[in-house]
């Protein structure tokens, strides 16, 4: 097998492709193609040698993806331990449509094994070991051998230029949120929430391997193994992988993202998947519905009471920094000629200081509008808070004539 | 020293052009100093003589041989006598980055 010593410039020029086809690929709001990501999910289980999973559920989101596999995995056990009588029981405990649609394709698919007396037993604890084998086969696996193949300086160069630049955009800033957001949902803690790996938001991988395949024309067997992988990638959103059940998730409906590329959503949530799970953020902070869809519910309270200074932040955005100041009894500093200068403290964050200043021009009704700049919290004088926002010193700023 | 503000725009008057600059290109005539951001509305020059400068760091400047006008759709209108002048926007406040105080 040839070795990878040296990139050609042919070879690093193309490294912005790269990245730009997986950053695509990575925040792909495109429905999964199931049939192409079972067919992987499939051939994983084959060459980690396990037995083909009994069940593999196809669901709307990252989400129902988790829950619906720690479900079913239950519902197996429930299935073969006590068969068909407990279809019913079940049944009446299922009430929402994530369990719903858990339970009609678990049953449709063991079905036949349970009427035709296939009693295996499923005793699997919902923590298995399939994920970490997933790991082992098509990840690590791959990992060292491109350690020993390629040289370490061409794989920081890939890992720099391709890799890194796609995760900054994929995982950084959307995968990290789903999976918390998941995590803080599913309710239970044994609930194998964390088995999943690959789907889109591998993306950064894909593309540090591919790379080496395709454009150094790397060669290995382990590059079947990775080709399931990838082809998940491609296909899907998230899989989550179980003895007996491997789930596999639908991709996101919609991103919104601000222009640093963190996830933002105005009037709507930032990451919403097909089965309408999804969360609000305001660029790249993660907050509870009302604060982006009826702020007006935010109250001088509500803030002061928020513990998370990033959320606090938001929730006083979206309150408006001036009407803060007015409604919880924020101190004037200073005042003179050119305004007055308020200072708010804000617990574990700066303080938020804020020059009030008239409208040059009165309003047709002939009254003058004030309005609030925020300004450096070391500030003192309003007249130095004036000068600051032109980037001056006071002695460098007082206009004859203002409008 | 010699300075007018209208709105959110300060206009300094300076001895003399610096080197290094490019022409700044008219929007439909007009020499635009900065546009509203939700409103549409803009602090502009409708001279033809006014001339418009920018440097590499996006300052703008502005040279009037012949008396001008900075006109807005909200502010009073500001006289500009000949001379050359700088542009220089206002700016807020915004922390980069929150510090948390350890337990």
């Amino acid at each position: 097998m040839k070795r990878i010593d040296k990139l050609t410039p042919k070879q690093i020029a193309q490294f912005p492709a790269y990245v730009e086809k997986w950053v695509k690929i990575g925040l792909s709001t495109d429905r999964a193609d199931f049939d192409m990501a079972e067919k992987s999910v499939r051939e994983i289980y084959k060459l980690c040698k396990l037995k083909p999973p009994k069940v593999i559920l196809r669901m709307g989101s990252p989400f129902s993806a988790s829950l619906g596999g720690f479900l079913a995995v239950h519902l197996l056990n429930e299935i073969f331990k006590k068969k068909s009588q407990v279809r019913s029981q079940v049944r009446s405990q299922v009430e929402s449509q994530v369990e719903s649609q858990v339970w009609s394709q678990v049953w449709s698919q063991v079905e036949s094994q349970v009427e035709s007396q296939v009693l295996s037993q499923v005793e699997s604890q919902v923590l298995s070991q399939v994920e970490s084998q997933v790991w082992s086969q098509v990840w690590s696996q791959v990992e060292s051998q491109v350690r020993s193949q390629v040289e370490s300086q061409v794989r920081s160069q890939v890992e720099s230029q391709v890799r890194s630049q796609v995760r900054s955009q994929v995982e950084s800033q959307v995968r990290s949120q789903v999976w918390s957001q998941v995590e803080s949902q599913v309710w239970s803690q044994d609930s194998g929430v964390e088995n999943y790996r690959s789907g889109q938001f591998w993306a950064s991988w894909f593309a540090y391997i591919s790379f080496l395949r395709d454009s150094c024309l790397w060669e290995n067997e382990i590059l079947e193994n990775f080709k399931h992988d990838e082809n998940l990638g491609l296909s899907c959103g998230w899989v989550w992988w179980h003895e007996d059940v491997c789930v596999i998730s639908d991709r996101p409906a919609y991103i919104g993202r601000d222009s640093q590329g963190r996830l933002h959503g105005d009037n709507r949530m930032a990451i919403e998947y097909p089965d309408g799970w999804g969360f609000y953020s305001v660029h790249g902070v993660v907050v509870d519905e009302y604060v982006v869809m009826t702020p007006e519910k935010i109250t001088v309270d509500d803030i002061e009471k928020e513990s998370n200074a990033e959320v606090r932040r938001v929730k006083i955005d979206k309150y408006g920094q001036d009407r803060f100041l007015k409604d919880s009894n924020a101190t004037m500093i200073h005042k003179d000629e050119f305004g007055k200068l308020w200072r708010k403290e804000v617990p574990n964050d700066e303080n938020i200081v804020m020059v009030e200043v008239l409208n040059s021009t009165p309003e047709p009704d002939g009254e003058f509008k004030t309005y609030f700049i925020r300004v450096d919290p070391n500030i003192t004088t309003a007249h130095q808070a004036v000068s600051w926002t032109f980037g001056k010193e006071p002695k460098q700023y007082s206009p004859q004539l203002q409008s | 020293m010699k300075q007018f503000r209208q709105g959110d725009v300060l206009i300094e008057r300076i001895e003399a052009l610096p080197g290094n600059l490019k022409d700044y290109k008219r929007d439909n005539g007009r020499i635009i100093l900065a546009y509203g951001e939700v409103t549409g509305h803009a602090h502009a020059i409708d001279e033809e003589t006014a001339k418009s400068f920018v440097n590499e760091a996006g300052e703008l400047f502005i040279e009037v041989d012949e008396p001008a006008e900075i006109v807005h759709e909200e502010h009073a209108t500001i006289p500009l006598p000949t001379g050359v002048y700088r542009i220089t926007h206002q700016r807020e406040y915004t922390p980069q980055e929150i510090r948390r105080v350890a337990d």
